[in-house]
């Protein structure tokens, strides 16, 4: 999403330059949501105030929004059919494989001390052992983390 | 009315959880939708985040407008979505300065660190709590195996709508 992004704004529009886009996408990763959401607020804010930010987070959302409703109202009676069904069940357990590939990506990139894993470990007990929200779990990483990494 | 308003404040909750990207959403998603309010069966979240993985776009907005659909037809779609990106916006309108002035402070910076391993902790406990509903017999595990490893083979350069969609044909032949 990031790349498709920069190749129009940055590439062939020249609406910003690479720079602006990279401290952009910075600002975009910090603020929780859809990170392709908050970019298009910051780079239509940048361009034509607070109607290009309205109008960019119009833009992005507005396709996804038309094409589920196309499949949720016209594609869902057929998924019932046996053949459908079997399709999505294999769908499905490849979005449990791209999920343990994603939890092996970033613990490759990111859990190169034993104060990460530690972090690590705390998030994951706080969210498989107490039955409490997800969203604690990173809230406790987050403090934990700020008492780990000093440096 | 009142799933309207319920739809709301779940996906208030999913978009100010949602950090760091797309796979976080997963298990906010089946927290909120799946074992919390009951809207989805566990067999309808899989084809929901394999439609969402499919089709452009954010995967917090097509769930946004998918479970809200379901649940209570356009309204429900118009409000789970816009509910879903309330926090980033509020956020952005009113924060966007404070956050490019903390954004390079030191204290910041760690406590951003922890968020991201956080992040990890989440996809981790995801891979357990979605994956041990998701693969039932050793003929999941025969379509499993192979998508992690073409993943890890082709170190994630494979794009994942094509694994999704092999391992849907494959669905169609074993099962």
């Amino acid at each position: 999403m990031a790349a498709v992004m920069r190749h129009e704004l940055v590439l062939k529009r020249k609406w910003l330059t690479e720079k602006e886009f990279s401290s952009e996408m910075s600002v975009a990763t910090i603020i929780p949501g859809a990170i392709a959401v908050n970019l298009a607020y910051l780079q239509g804010k940048k361009l034509k105030g607070k109607k290009g930010a309205f109008s960019a987070v119009l833009g992005t959302v507005l396709p996804s929004f038309i094409i589920i409703l196309i499949i949720a109202q016209f594609a869902m009676p057929y998924f019932r059919l046996p053949l459908v069904t079997k399709f999505f069940r294999g769908c499905s357990v490849a979005v449990a494989g791209l999920l343990a590939f994603a939890a092996f990506t970033f613990g490759k990139q990111q859990l190169k001390s034993w104060n990460a894993v530690f972090v690590c470990v705390t998030g994951l007990a706080i969210v498989a052992g107490l039955d409490v929200h997800p969203v604690w779990a990173i809230v406790t990483t987050g403090l934990t983390g700020y008492i780990l990494f000093r440096k | 009315m009142k799933s309207l308003i319920s739809l709301f404040l779940s996906f208030i909750i999913i978009g100010i959880g949602a950090y760091g990207g797309g796979l976080v959403t997963i298990p906010l998603i089946q927290h909120e939708i799946v074992s919390e309010r009951n809207w989805l069966r566990l067999d309808e979240l899989g084809q929901l985040f394999a439609i969402a993985q499919m089709t452009p776009g954010p995967i917090a907005i097509n769930a946004a407008t998918f479970v809200g659909y379901t649940v209570n037809g356009y309204c429900g779609a118009f409000t789970a979505t816009s509910a879903v990106i309330l926090p980033s916006i509020l956020i952005l309108l009113f924060l966007t300065h404070f956050i490019d002035r903390v954004k390079n402070n030191a204290h910041f910076i760690r406590f951003r660190h922890g968020l991201e391993i956080g992040v990890i902790s989440l996809i981790l406990f995801a891979v357990w709590s979605y994956g041990s509903v998701t693969i039932k017999s050793l003929l999941d595990l025969v379509i499993f195996i192979p998508a992690f490893a073409v993943l890890v083979i082709t170190e994630g350069r494979l794009h994942p709508v094509l694994v999704i969609f092999g391992c849907g044909i494959l669905g169609i032949l074993i099962f």
